[in-house]
């Protein structure tokens, strides 16, 4: 398993969260209205609407596009 | 470095695992990896024949790669994807769109006939193959098929799979399609069928 938690603990200090700013890739939002956080990842232009997956498949990830 | 451009990050906060048919380039993305300290699995496998069991992965992303295939594969390599994928599972996979290249970049004389003669390309694989031995590639080195919103949603419905958005990109050159498991691939899938 990864040990993601000190990935989350730099996410969680970093100054600029609310400002949905790209940080290593994953972005974090927050609701305004009920407060509540949402994540979503950009990368190359494209968001996805995809919460943080457990497990991943990319595929071709050994051509220099992906 | 550009290869293991997604893996790099999602790496950091999942089970990423890489896949790809070239063993030259999964070294180069390797090097990638451990230069990021990532203990990424990499496998080196054909997307026709993807070599991992059902319902396992919450998320497929197949960016910039699907429109290099040859269009007969794309319903076998969907089929595969939403085979492997988690029943809320999501598949994101970007194509090039034909439909921009007529209506918007008029201006781009050049550049134009480059992308008519990649299209004629496509319609014959007999004429890309020829292409090919003959030494000429497209502005990105590379095979480019195209294809249209309507082809594609077929293709996804032919395979299981439900487009749930779409977003486009440079200017409508590039659509993601994100997509999820149809009901009917599901309840195949549950039956074991």
């Amino acid at each position: 398993m990864i040990d993601t938690s000190k990935y989350w603990e730099e996410l969680a200090n970093d100054p600029i969260q609310d400002a949905d700013a790209v940080v290593g890739g994953a972005i974090r939002r927050r609701n305004v209205k009920s407060g509540e956080w949402a994540r979503a990842h950009r990368f190359h232009n494209y968001e996805f609407s995809l919460a943080i997956p457990r497990r991943v498949l990319d595929v071709g990830c050994g051509t220099g596009d992906t | 470095m550009r290869y293991g451009r997604y893996l790099v990050p999602f790496g950091k906060v999942s089970d990423a695992v890489g896949l790809d048919l070239s063993q030259s380039q999964l070294n180069r993305c390797n090097a990638n990896l451990k230069r990021n300290q990532l203990p990424v699995e990499l496998v080196r496998g054909d997307i026709r024949f993807l070599p991992f069991r059902a319902d396992i992965f919450d998320a497929i992303l197949c960016l910039n790669f699907l429109y290099l295939l040859e269009k007969r594969f794309w319903c076998r390599v969907l089929e595969q994807f939403a085979n492997s994928l988690h029943e809320n599972g999501e598949l994101d996979v970007n194509m090039r769109m034909r439909r921009e290249v007529w209506t918007k970049h008029y201006a781009f004389g050049i550049l134009l006939l480059m992308e008519r003669l990649v299209y004629e390309m496509e319609k014959n694989a007999r004429i890309s193959r020829l292409w090919k031995k003959l030494g000429f590639r497209t502005t990105h080195g590379l095979l480019a098929f195209f294809t249209t919103e309507k082809q594609m949603l077929s293709t996804f419905d032919k395979a299981g799979l439900r487009c749930k958005k779409q977003i486009d990109r440079f200017q409508g050159h590039f659509t993601l399609f994100v997509c999820q498991k149809s009901s009917s691939a599901i309840q195949a899938t549950t039956l074991g069928t």
